[in-house]
């Protein structure tokens, strides 16, 4: 390719008892985008980190743009050209596009007054010389969040960046809006502008990026073309294992006729009149665009949500959706998407929040409500051995748990009762391929107990792989639900785009 | 040693001023009246630190304290001085300001109206009726000795006052550290969303926290009139400041970031302190205040470190 932008030699950081970065090389030429894959704590984002000038490297050299050079502090790296796009995205929610487009720069002035027009205009000119597509001056609250992103890249524009890091890019989007991103990147590219792009999804790299590196444990252990590799390659080269059974097979799995949970005519603020049963025994998946109803219908199961009309059945008896307490009380729990902000207390011990939806249970008496410590910390030992959950103390902070570990605990959090009804909301975003693995494990057993799970997704292929049946949603209501002998990608996204109303 | 002096600094500070205190004025300030002296004036200081530490936990302020707790000593003193029995006024008062804690807390858990702006706002309004029930003047005269007694009794040899604190203080350590109210507490302020998918009815138990607050603002001020014998319209004014002050020292201490009952305790300790040592020590009101400020500010800086360092 053309000219060299970046060169990393020998790139090494320690923290207190690990090596996050092994001397690790890296180069990147103009007008290429890189993957940077690897499981979590491979060392994708200390190297990330260092180049955004938020770590110090303990060693090794930086060359960007064939100058040598130290990146100490943000506002260096900024300078530099450097612009680092994550999951967050950090924009205000009320300023529209073009105020939060400009934050952070000097907005130009108007003798005493901001120059609105002129920041607009210059909005506009990047917009139409990339071809983004969405509104400007609308609150970026009121955009998706596939143009959220959008205006967060623009921001990049304004200080002319030269390198583009994107950080799980397509996390929250639809498929749909992952293509029109994919079409954007590449007009960027065609600029001549690098892309550093880190994913967990393996399948969309093929389809953005030229290359890919591959870190592991600190070290890099690939750099290549991605013409030279296939899907199964890669995982090998993250997981070091030679063979990955993705889906875990499920043992003796027996149909039942028994229903668990009925649906009848439920509707409420996202959704109307949906209809279904989940059977016991049964993984029924939950497919639909963002914006379908999934989250919103699952919510008002669990009790978040009012429901407007219809009727809700638990193992045949109609239950009014009071609060989550009551759901949970009934046997209906929710394992949430966003494990973080509303899965786990971060600063509390994995014990403590395994126990916080079973504290009732575990008093020494019903009147002081005092809680068992011996009981607490044996069950929890108990589920964190079965669940091989890696912590070093059943006091340690999840928050400093990996992702993969994290989901383990909330799930968790759900086993030490015997519930009817487990609902998973996206239960392996953001969590590497060996982690994933664990979690289908997982899933499949809470069967042998006499229950029945929903499984909402965006990635088809996971319904497909640990399914028995997929219902889709569109537009707030239900537009079928797929036996395992119908299942196809087509089917499930023809569903998926069907027009409601 | 860097990470002891991250955990226990405040403590070690705690430490420094006592030996600073004990070297300049061994014979009086190390006597066991002097501390039987200290303990006896943080007492009242450290209850209401304590009602302020349980909304701190779930993450709110509460800045009706003050008015809670001089409502509660006028109305108090008022009825007493009608001839009322105080076994009667004081669950009454310590109720009625229980129902106006869980009004606050109502207006902060189910009308998501900001906790600083609800107490602000409810706490003007009974600074007002405070104020409309005594007529802005100080009630004192007529005022039953037996009441006298919970500001001004002994027990064992040490101010009765002392003994309250230390229950209340057992209490709260017990219920934030043994029981499911305290754990459900501490997983709101750690995490609110989280803590509602767990099935915990959110707010039940912040409108229950606000409820525990008033309480103790409210025995802070009946205490208080006992003590001096009178009731003042702006008596619990001076609490404010130094309860949070306290509680913000305490939140340097065992859990990192979060309040906690012990640490509010080492924070009243550190104030009860400085003001008993500096006093004997001659040392003038506005300079004490200006050094008690510094410190806060020093032990803040200290624990901010300490957080963007994790």
């Amino acid at each position: 390719m053309t000219a060299k932008l970046l060169q990393i030699n020998n790139l090494t950081k320690t923290f207190p008892g690990v090596k996050a970065l092994d001397e690790v090389d890296f180069s990147l030429a103009k007008g290429e985008i890189r993957a940077l894959v690897g499981e979590n704590g491979a060392g994708k984002s200390t190297l990330i980190k260092i180049l955004a000038g938020i770590y110090e490297k303990d060693s090794g050299k930086i060359i960007f743009e064939n100058n040598e050079l130290e990146i100490n502090n943000p506002a260096q790296a900024k300078d530099l050209g450097l612009a680092f796009i994550h999951q967050d995205l950090n924009l205000i929610p009320y300023f529209d596009a073009v105020e939060n487009i400009w934050l952070g720069y000097d907005y130009p002035r108007k003798g005493f007054k901001f120059a609105k027009k002129e920041m607009r205009n210059k909005v506009l000119e990047l917009k139409e010389k990339l071809n983004f597509e969405f509104e400007i001056d609308k609150p970026v609250a009121e955009l998706s969040t596939a143009n959220q992103w959008l205006v967060a890249i623009l921001k990049a524009f304004i200080m002319d960046a030269k390198l583009l890091v994107l950080d799980e890019p397509t996390a929250a989007l639809t498929d749909k809006e992952i293509k029109e991103l994919f079409i954007n990147l590449k007009e960027i590219k065609k600029m001549g502008i690098s892309i550093i792009y880190i994913s967990h999804r393996l399948e969309e790299i093929f389809t953005i990026a030229d290359s890919v590196t591959v870190l592991k444990n600190g070290k890099k252990v690939a750099d290549r073309q991605l013409e030279e590799v296939n899907k199964n390659d890669l995982i090998k080269l993250m997981t070091g294992k030679a063979e990955l059974v993705r889906f875990p097979a499920r043992e003796n799995r027996e149909k039942s006729d028994k229903k668990i949970l009925e649906l009848q005519n439920l509707s409420g603020d996202a959704f109307s009149k949906i209809n279904f049963s989940l059977y016991e025994n049964e993984i029924l998946g939950f497919f639909g665009l963002v914006g379908a109803g999934r989250t919103e219908l699952m919510e008002a199961i669990f009790g978040l949500r009012d429901i407007k009309s219809g009727e809700l059945k638990l193992k045949g008896q109609k239950i009014a959706n009071k609060s989550p307490g009551y759901m949970i009380e009934k046997g209906i729990v929710l394992i949430p998407e966003e494990r973080r902000t509303e899965g786990l207390v971060l600063n509390m011990g994995v014990a403590e929040n395994i126990s916080l939806p079973n504290l009732e249970l575990m008093l020494k008496s019903n009147v002081l409500k005092n809680i068992d410590n011996q009981k607490v910390k044996k069950e929890s030992k108990k589920l964190v051995e079965e669940l091989s959950i890696k912590t070093p103390s059943l006091k340690q902070p999840v928050k400093y748990l990996s992702g993969g570990n994290q989901q383990k605990v909330v799930i968790a959090k759900w086993l030490y009762r015997n519930n009817s009804v487990f609902i998973f909301d996206e239960p392996t975003v953001g969590i590497d391929v060996g982690a994933r693995t664990e979690v289908y494990s997982l899933i499949n057993q809470l069967l042998a107990k006499q229950s029945g799970v929903i499984v909402v997704s965006s990635d088809i292929l996971e319904l497909i792989g640990i399914c028995d049946r997929i219902a889709v949603m569109s537009n707030g209501s239900l537009t079928g639900i797929l036996k395992k002998e119908e299942f196809s990608q087509d089917k499930i996204l023809q569903l998926a785009y069907e027009e409601v109303r | 040693m860097k990470e002891i002096f991250k955990k226990y600094g405040t403590i070690i500070g705690l430490l420094i001023i006592i030996i600073s205190f004990g070297i300049l004025r061994p014979n009086t300030f190390l006597s066991l009246r002097n501390w039987s002296n200290i303990l006896q004036q943080i007492s009242l200081l450290a209850i209401i630190s304590i009602g302020a530490t349980v909304v701190m936990v779930i993450k709110e302020f509460d800045l009706s304290i003050s008015s809670v707790a001089s409502f509660a000593g006028i109305i108090t003193a008022g009825l007493l001085v009608d001839g009322y029995s105080m076994y009667l006024v004081i669950p009454a008062v310590l109720g009625l300001s229980f129902i106006f804690g869980l009004i606050n807390g109502f207006f902060v858990a189910k009308l998501n109206i900001l906790s600083f702006i609800t107490t602000l706002s409810t706490g003007t309004f009974l600074g007002g009726i405070t104020y409309w029930y005594s007529g802005g003047s100080i009630i004192f005269s007529g005022i039953p000795r037996e009441f006298l007694i919970w500001g001004q009794g002994e027990f064992l040899n040490l101010a009765l006052v002392i003994w309250i604190m230390f229950l209340i203080v057992l209490l709260f350590w017990y219920i934030f550290n043994q029981t499911m109210l305290g754990r459900q507490l501490y997983s709101i302020g750690g995490n609110e969303k989280a803590a509602r998918y767990s099935g915990i009815k959110v707010e039940k138990k912040k409108i229950i926290a606000f409820g525990l607050t008033a309480v103790l603002s409210a025995l802070t001020g009946i205490l208080l009139a006992s003590r001096l014998g009178s009731a003042h319209p702006t008596a619990g004014g001076g609490y404010l400041l130094r309860a949070y002050a306290t509680v913000f020292l305490g939140m340097t201490l065992f859990k990192q970031g979060e309040a906690n009952v012990l640490g509010t305790m080492v924070g009243v300790l550190i104030m009860g302190v400085l003001a008993n040592g500096l006093t004997i020590l001659n040392v003038p009101n506005y300079f004490q205040d200006m050094l008690t400020g510094s410190i806060i500010i020093a032990a803040l800086v200290f624990q901010g470190m300490s957080v963007k360092s994790n």
